[in-house]
């Protein structure tokens, strides 16, 4: 019986998963742990844990859960004595959690432009890459909600680029009239500038350039300060040597090593149309490319193959399941109720992590006021259907009353001579109470 | 019309008296300057010779030009202050800058229309500051951060910040801090600051869950993020300590500095005078506010995780010692 279970995001792009802090989950686990006492699990399916976040680690002794990369690894060095990153002094562990939240906040946004906002990347090669690792119905919702996500956490990055489909010249030169294709013609005096020669496509690549260079450059430094400190000690090695292809210590493995292969080899493998972040690794950082290349040599290919596990839910409780994601998914976007949906289901899993319980008294609360105003919504709703429609004309229809004369049921002439011969008549308080208003559609021109 | 062109015989039952007359026919007795401009207006100033920067501070505050309470604001006053570029503050809110976002900086009064333009932070205030400084600037302020410094710069941003949001925002018992610092002083309607209160608190929240990319706000998985930033930050300036000591050991032998700045860690100084840089305004930029006992915070769990690292504690000791004045 194995004693872990990562459950991952399914495998693309030649890697074992299509998500970078995955593959740094697994890389890790497959370098720290024989592939006897842990399963790797690629579902897909980020809801098993609150957290909504995979990679998620499943110790399968307690039954406890850690999701992300942070959380799996001091959960593994927490249940087992095995941690890479112990031999660390205090400075390089200092220097590991600073560069993990760098590549997190730096680098992470990379790829999610690259992988995600890019249109032309997204539609040509990762929403294909996630309909091959998801099952049916879900492949209408998930990579969407997955590229919502990423969308947004790159906002800032993306209101100052000019994206476009490349498209957007072919479709504007048809638009043009014969005059204003004229007109282009026309030679002009003015010079353009550089940038507006450009076509927003190209401003936008090499504004990607210059941030994958900035973001990227952090990194490769720290690498040839390592290096440069190994020489110091040892001199024999070779440029080339492994050795030189750590972040931290020169030979050996660390969390943050696995963490930066995650996000470089996904980065160097996904065979995207708009390859800015591919360009810039192969021409401008080779050694980080290369580092990439060998722990992948390290850690996924030298330990043997990785423990690969189906799925296990695929009877009938696989497809309830995933029918119940997948309603799950299309209530969050639904426009006002996905909302409240999202902020009670994150309450709910605040609320977890402190007590437990599942009905307390904001649920009950919550679901008496749902009832309430579901029920004065359904009566106001009745009310209303039964009051006459605006805007038609009224008309009046006075029914013969016991205070008029027989004579009145004949028209206007009748009345008259009613009046005439029996005098005026008594009851007009009595009549007006029993004045109907009728609904009849006049045409008014 | 005729008699109202001819003027009415005088009756002498309504002549006016000599004595009133005379002092009638002085009136006005004086005429008065038009109104100034409003203070804040900023074209009322002709003679205003040092630039307002607008932070987020009381007006007590700003008349003493004490921190501001907000940590980007604070951050580039004391950038302002490391470049001794003389200049005063104005409480301000979001609504009134030019960007959307605090703080910006109004320049002196000038003849150059573009030159009154204010400046909002980033690089473009940086900038400004480096040219306009009264005597060159310290080079560890000039200096670009090092690649270290970046990565752990991205610390505060990813780590400390979330469990800051949390601690302000989100804590209940320190919203009388949050109503006090930042909704009170907008308007005195109820509604209109139970409106604002919620308001700034869904977006708090929705930042933290955009930064800690988790499921749900995980409190004490926030904590721990921010006591392992403050950790690493607490290991780098101790380093730097410890650098600057085998250097001191050779030159002088007593009397080491009582706390050192993140920005003299790497090289040897040529001036007795250290400096602190941009790294050590963005880090004091937080432990100030985090520290700060004038804020009441009630709920002092981030300033307890804080108060475990000496070497934080010192540095923001001395950074307000140095560029604020206080003691």
């Amino acid at each position: 019986m194995p004693a872990f279970e990562l459950h991952v995001w399914g495998p693309a792009f030649g890697l074992p998963s299509i998500d970078a802090e995955c593959l740094a989950a697994i890389a890790y686990l497959h370098y720290t742990l024989p592939s006897s006492e842990w399963t790797l699990i690629p579902s897909s399916d980020p809801s098993l844990t609150p957290q909504n976040r995979l990679p998620a680690l499943r110790s399968t002794a307690s039954g406890t859960w850690a999701a992300g990369y942070d959380a799996v690894v001091s959960h593994l060095a927490h249940e087992t004595t095995h941690h890479l990153d112990v031999e660390l002094t205090d400075a390089q562990r200092a220097d590991a959690v600073a560069y993990s939240s760098y590549i997190s906040s730096h680098i992470a946004p990379l790829l999610d432009l690259t992988l995600y906002a890019l249109p032309r990347n997204w539609t040509q090669t990762t929403r294909s890459a996630y309909g091959a690792i998801i099952p049916f119905p879900l492949t209408w919702t998930v990579p969407i909600a997955q590229r919502a996500a990423a969308v947004e956490r790159v906002s800032h990055l993306v209101a100052s680029l000019p994206l476009s489909d490349g498209n957007d010249d072919a479709a504007a030169q048809k638009d043009l009239s014969a005059l204003d294709a004229a007109i282009k013609h026309l030679p002009t005096s003015r010079k353009k500038g550089i940038l507006e020669q450009m076509a927003p496509a190209e401003a936008a690549t090499i504004r990607l350039h210059a941030m994958a260079v900035d973001a990227l450059s952090v990194l490769e430094d720290l690498r040839r300060h390592t290096a440069q400190n190994s020489h110091d000690s040892s001199p024999t090695n070779a440029e080339t040597s492994s050795t030189n292809l750590r972040l931290l210590r020169p030979g050996q493995v660390t969390s943050l090593d696995c963490l930066a292969f995650g996000y470089l080899s996904l980065a160097a493998s996904a065979p995207v149309p708009q390859d800015f972040l591919r360009k810039v690794l192969t021409t401008r950082f080779p050694a980080l490319l290369a580092l990439a290349t060998d722990i992948k040599r390290t850690c996924l290919e030298t330990p043997g193959t990785l423990p690969w596990t189906p799925y296990a839910v695929r009877d009938t409780m696989g497809g309830t399941r995933i029918l119940v994601r997948f309603l799950d998914d299309v209530l969050r976007v639904t426009p006002t109720l996905g909302d409240l949906y999202a902020t009670e289901h994150r309450r709910r899993a605040e609320i977890g992590t402190a007590d437990g319980s599942f009905l307390d008294k904001r649920t009950a609360a919550l679901a008496s006021g749902a009832l309430a105003l579901g029920s004065a919504l359904t009566c106001a709703a009745w009310w209303y259907r039964n009051l006459p429609s605006f805007g038609l004309r009224s008309q009046t229809w006075v029914a013969g009353g016991a205070g008029a004369g027989r004579l009145a049921e004949f028209g206007a002439l009748g009345a008259m001579l009613d009046f005439s011969l029996a005098g005026p008549a008594t009851g007009h308080g009595a009549e007006h109470q029993q004045n109907r208003i009728v609904e009849a559609e006049v045409g008014l021109d | 019309m005729p008699d109202s062109r001819a003027p009415p015989a005088p009756t002498r039952l309504l002549a006016v008296p000599g004595p009133i007359a005379a002092l009638f026919n002085r009136v006005p007795l004086a005429v008065y300057p038009p109104n100034d401009l409003p203070l804040r207006s900023p074209s009322s100033e002709t003679h205003r010779d040092t630039p307002i920067l607008y932070v987020f501070t009381t007006p007590d505050g700003a008349r003493t030009g004490a921190p501001s309470f907000n940590p980007s604001c604070l951050k580039w006053q004391t950038v302002l202050k490391i470049a001794r570029l003389p200049f005063s503050t104005a409480p301000s809110t979001n609504h009134a800058s030019p960007t959307g976002a605090l703080p910006f900086l109004l320049p002196p009064p000038s003849a150059i229309p573009s030159n009154n333009l204010p400046i909002p932070s980033g690089d473009t205030l940086f900038n400004h500051v480096l040219a306009h400084a009264p005597s060159p600037v310290p080079r560890s302020l000039a200096e670009p951060l090092s690649t270290r410094q970046e990565a752990y710069l991205s610390l505060l941003d990813a780590r400390l910040r979330p469990a800051f949001l949390y601690s302000l925002y989100l804590t209940p018992a320190n919203t009388p801090v949050l109503s006090a610092l930042y909704v009170d002083p907008t308007s005195s309607a109820f509604f209109v600051r139970a409106t604002l209160l919620r308001q700034v608190r869904h977006a708090a929240e929705s930042e933290i869950l955009k930064t800690t990319r988790r499921g749900f706000l995980d409190v004490e998985a926030l904590y721990a993020d921010a006591q392992s930033a403050f950790a690493a930050l607490e290991t780098l300036l101790l380093q730097g300590i410890s650098a600057s000591k085998t250097d001191a050991d050779e030159t002088k032998t007593g009397g080491p500095t009582s706390a050192p700045f993140f920005s003299s860690s790497d090289d040897d100084d040529d001036d007795d005078e250290e400096e602190a840089g941009l790294f050590d305004a963005e880090v004091f930029a937080y432990t100030n506010i985090i520290l700060d006992q004038a804020l009441c915070w009630n709920d002092t769990r981030l300033a307890d995780l804080l108060r475990r690292f000496p070497g934080l504690v010192a540095h923001r000791e001395r950074m307000l010692a140095t560029y604020f004045g206080v003691a």
